[in-house]
């Protein structure tokens, strides 16, 4: 096995890759990424088939399961519109037998169904900048049923491999200020703040950010734990939920301050603070 | 007449300005003179700025008011993560201080407030194939509006759009049952990719597509000197006629080729009805 892969040998022997996508869309994606053949070792579905409906159904109700209790459910239309046209579904899956039944029955798996379940799914839309991507979305079974769906850190192996499937160089995000995901991506690199306080969004203390995409910090976030390599020393730390200083910075950023968030949050008690960089 | 000056001289599109909500790193790569129609500097509308919000708001209540031709409403999320963010909304607005009291009652604004009330509005995003574009949001309130007749503004604001954004490839997908089929198909016949599409909320959706030519776009606006050959149908396709979607689908799947080659005509007993022509013998460049 790829040394790369060391600490996911559980994941990778459990579950298996599957990507969604298109016709039109599929000569341009990458089907071996990081060297896993998504033909060999994977699933390649096109969605547009009447064939794979039931998988369909399945990723659907993962989206459900994970962004249903949030009131963030993507509408199928959504899903489709902005999601299996422009692009595709990435994730890994697993045999239905090896879910529990309770897990079985969140996900609305139909009785005699025991076929492959997906166990994450991640969705990146294209943007007009050349290789350039805006994430939708990333979830995974274990959000909801930890420790009984899929094996740990699949959410990471799924953005590490799906940013390589699509090809990126870039991609942008807005994430909640306290979800624990920015975590996740500031594994992959820094990551510069576009908005620090999002009026547009039905969340506005989410932060709007850019990720520079290279091969090598997403390897090395397969294997080390905590922020990127990449990342420079903070200046500041932000409390995520003091709504002036994130309104602050917004007006900073609008008149060309640049801002990184360059480390883990951290919470502390009820104060969740997140490591920024601060440069002129 | 040439192009340019059609556009210019549309009666629908005078005392309207055009707006563009785009990031300023998509906006780079987009025509902001479709056809020689300028988009001012203060409708060039930057989502990630927070003095966007009142025009985003505003945005909102449009797709709200008229539930798009779709009858899809979006949440405010949805419309910053697909159409924002990755995409483009272009479309058409009055000045507040210029709107007739229906126009600002209906959006709840101030006659004094220095805002641009949309009239209409596209949102598109690309696509991984290169220069291809989904449509995904396409509505006009010009048709609930008494003041003055706003007859195609959907259309220009789709065609329009599509230069904007400087697509080649369009892709879109409608319900058999939408009256938005009338807009669509005026950029030409829509060449087919699914007939049934349990993918999408509704699994009597069509995927359809045409090419972005000047041709199509201007065809579309309602240029005198463009317009399409349109093969003639085959078969006849009703909103509800699941049974037929499915086969058309199986045939779809099979690697044939069929195309929506004309609007949909009425039908005694249903909304309406959906023309198909085969796309096999027919030799036709448009698609």
């Amino acid at each position: 096995m790829n040394p790369l892969f060391t600490h996911f040998r559980r994941a990778l022997d459990e579950c298996m890759p599957y990507l969604l996508t298109t016709q039109q869309n599929y000569p341009q994606l990458e089907l071996a990424p990081l060297g896993i053949s998504l033909k060999k070792r994977g699933l390649i579905l096109d969605p547009q088939l009447r064939e794979n409906e039931e998988f369909l159904h399945l990723v659907q109700n993962l989206d459900r399961l994970t962004f249903g209790p949030l009131e963030m459910t993507m509408p199928k239309w959504v899903s489709y519109d902005a999601g299996i046209m422009p692009s595709g579904i990435f994730g890994f899956c697993g045999r239905a037998s090896s879910l529990d039944q309770w897990v079985r029955r969140a996900l609305k798996v139909p009785e005699d169904y025991e076929g492959l379940v997906p166990l994450t799914q991640f969705i990146a839309i294209p943007t007009p900048e050349r290789n350039a991507w805006y994430l939708h979305t990333i979830s995974s079974l274990n959000q909801v049923c930890m420790g009984a769906a899929a094996p740990a850190n699949l959410t990471l192996l799924t953005i590490c491999l799906g940013v390589r499937v699509f090809r990126m160089q870039r991609l942008y995000g807005a994430t909640q200020w306290r979800s624990s995901r920015l975590g996740m991506y500031v594994g992959l690199g820094p990551l510069e703040i576009i908005t620090a306080y999002t009026h547009n969004h039905s969340v506005k203390k989410s932060v709007t950010w850019r990720l520079d995409i290279q091969r090598a910090l997403v390897e090395a976030a397969l294997i080390n734990d905590g922020a990127s390599v990449a990342a420079q020393p903070a200046t500041h730390m932000i409390d995520v939920d003091d709504i002036e200083a994130l309104k602050r910075i917004q007006t900073e950023i609008e008149s060309g301050v640049k801002y990184h968030i360059v480390g883990q949050p951290s919470t502390r008690g009820s104060i969740v603070q997140v490591p920024v960089r601060r440069s002129e | 007449m040439s192009p340019d000056e059609y556009i210019q001289q549309h009666l629908t599109l005078q005392g309207l300005e055009p707006f563009l909500v785009a990031t300023s790193y998509n906006r780079v790569n987009f025509n902001l003179n479709p056809y020689g129609l300028s988009i001012k500097q203060e409708y060039l509308i930057d989502p990630t700025h927070s003095a966007s919000e009142r025009f985003c708001d505003l945005l909102l209540a449009l797709d709200s008011t008229t539930f798009g031709p779709e009858g899809m409403p979006m949440d405010k999320w949805v419309f910053y993560d697909i159409c924002y963010m990755p995409g483009a909304v272009f479309g058409f607005g009055i000045q507040a201080q210029q709107a007739p009291q229906e126009l600002l009652d209906l959006f709840k604004v101030d006659a004094q407030e220095n805002v641009l009330i949309p009239l209409s509005m596209y949102g598109a995003i690309p696509m991984t194939q290169r220069d291809a574009w989904m449509g995904h949001n396409l509505c006009s309130i010009g048709s609930k509006l008494k003041f003055r007749n706003f007859k195609g503004l959907g259309t220009l604001s789709k065609a329009l759009g599509l230069k904007v954004v400087q697509a080649k490839e369009f892709y879109g997908a409608t319900q058999w049952s939408s009256v938005a089929l009338n807009v669509h198909i005026k950029f030409g016949p829509l060449k087919l990719y699914t007939s049934y599409t349990p993918a999408h909320s509704e699994s009597h959706t069509l995927t359809y597509g045409f090419s972005c030519t000047d041709h199509a776009l201007l065809a579309a606006m309602g240029h005198p000197d463009y317009d399409f050959e349109r093969p003639a149908p085959e078969q006849w396709i009703t909103p509800n006629d699941q049974e037929a979607m499915i086969t058309l689908q199986d045939q779809i799947e099979a690697g044939e080729h069929f195309c929506i080659p004309s609007a949909p005509q009425s039908h005694p007993d249903h909304k309406h009805q959906v023309p198909i022509a085969s796309l096999a013998s027919k030799l036709f460049t448009h698609l």
